[in-house]
């Protein structure tokens, strides 16, 4: 079984974004940015997307810019797998990107039962809270920054029971910045 | 000047309504009430203890006030921790409450709250603790008054309730320390960044 991972940045107050996919309010230190190579650089995870994520993301990484600012990060997430869940069908711009439409909890659960990579989920809250409802997801990371912001979307908006964790791992950088590693429960009991 | 502490139970999505038990505050439909029991350890007790002896002062909102007073006064004399939470000056907010006469030690403040924190920070002695007091801890956020945020992080998401900040005002903080505890809580403290 492949295992399903989501990954998100975090303020304080369990905001993943604020308003207009605002994320400027997270820390890309060095240090930061040197877990997210690593963790790009052994490309063994398919990179999932809801359609908004996806296209903030695609707007970033394939520019001139990303590559200078993060230049080992850019080739990493443009590298990458990726797959997009969408409610209609388009033409990603972005390389390497499959579109995923119809009843995506049924598909994503014939994905992570077939052989292949594993499977991280970024941002996209809107996906998160549907693959936690069925409990799709095998594990939880948050990088959680030192700052509660104004406003913003929660990471968990609408789920529909309450979430029982496991903490598996906690590391925290010189920022400030925590990363946290949650299982939930039902999985530890099988 | 007197350091404000705000010491809180807070779940992975900053709910801090009700920790303690299921009928502490329903407030809103909350049905979670409870979730922190499952949890405990030693150190969580320690945690508290230690900001307790730093400290001289409680600074209580009117619910959670009522809620710790209802609990501890009827306590007999002897027991630690009861002794220690009826012995200490607790200053409690409130527009509605007439006197502070239910618990002892206790002094109401009832109209500008804060210009009345900010005389009790200039004022002598050691640092002002608050626990629970959602409604007044956003006001004091709002007004930059707190100078400390202690949190033990629960691994739970309920998805609703009471938040520890305040909606519309950005908080830059500085991490202070990270521990993880056996039982899977965090202990965070946080000051204002400079």
């Amino acid at each position: 079984m492949r295992k399903l991972t989501a990954y998100n940045f975090l303020a304080l107050n369990g905001f993943f974004k604020g308003p207009s996919e605002d994320i400027s309010w997270h820390t890309h230190g060095e240090e930061e940015a040197a877990y997210s190579e690593k963790a790009l650089a052994q490309d063994d995870n398919i990179l999932l997307f809801g359609r908004k994520t996806y296209e903030m993301m695609a707007s970033f990484w394939p520019t001139p810019e990303a590559k200078e600012l993060f230049p080992k990060v850019a080739v990493g997430m443009n590298l990458a797998e990726k797959i997009v869940f969408s409610e209609s069908s388009f033409e990603p711009e972005w390389e390497n990107t499959q579109v995923i439409s119809g009843d995506i909890v049924e598909k994503i659960r014939g994905i992570k039962k077939s052989p292949g990579k594993n499977m991280t989920i970024l941002g996209s809250g809107t996906i998160i809270n549907l693959f936690t409802d069925h409990g799709l997801i095998d594990e939880y990371q948050f990088m959680i920054d030192p700052v509660a912001i104004p406003h913003g979307t929660p990471v968990f908006e609408n789920i529909k029971q309450k979430l029982d964790l496991r903490l598996i791992d906690s590391k925290v950088f010189k920022s400030g910045v925590v990363l946290l590693n949650y299982q939930p429960i039902y999985k530890l009991q099988g | 000047m007197r350091k404000v502490i705000v010491h809180e139970f807070i779940t992975l999505d900053g709910v801090i309504q009700a920790p303690g038990g299921a009928d502490e505050d329903t407030e809103g439909g909350f049905v979670h009430g409870g979730w922190t029991l499952p949890y405990w350890h030693d150190d969580i007790g320690k945690h508290f203890d230690q900001a307790m002896t730093q400290a001289d002062t409680l600074l209580l909102g009117r619910k959670t006030w009522q809620i710790h007073g209802g609990a501890f006064e009827p306590m007999p004399v002897g027991d630690p921790f009861g002794d220690v939470m009826n012995g200490i000056h607790k200053v409690v907010v409130s527009t509605t409450l007439k006197s502070a006469a239910d618990w002892r030690n206790s002094t109401l403040i009832r109209s500008n709250v804060v210009e009345e924190v900010r005389k009790l920070k200039e004022g002598p002695g050691k640092n002002i603790l608050i626990d629970g007091s959602s409604v007044l801890i956003h006001t004091l956020a709002e007004n930059d008054l707190v100078d400390e945020y202690n949190m033990h992080v629960y691994p739970l998401v309920l998805g609703s309730g009471k938040r520890l900040f305040p909606e519309g005002k950005r908080i830059n903080l500085e991490l202070i320390e990270s521990q993880a505890l056996p039982t899977d809580v965090l202990f965070q403290r946080y000051r204002p960044a400079k």
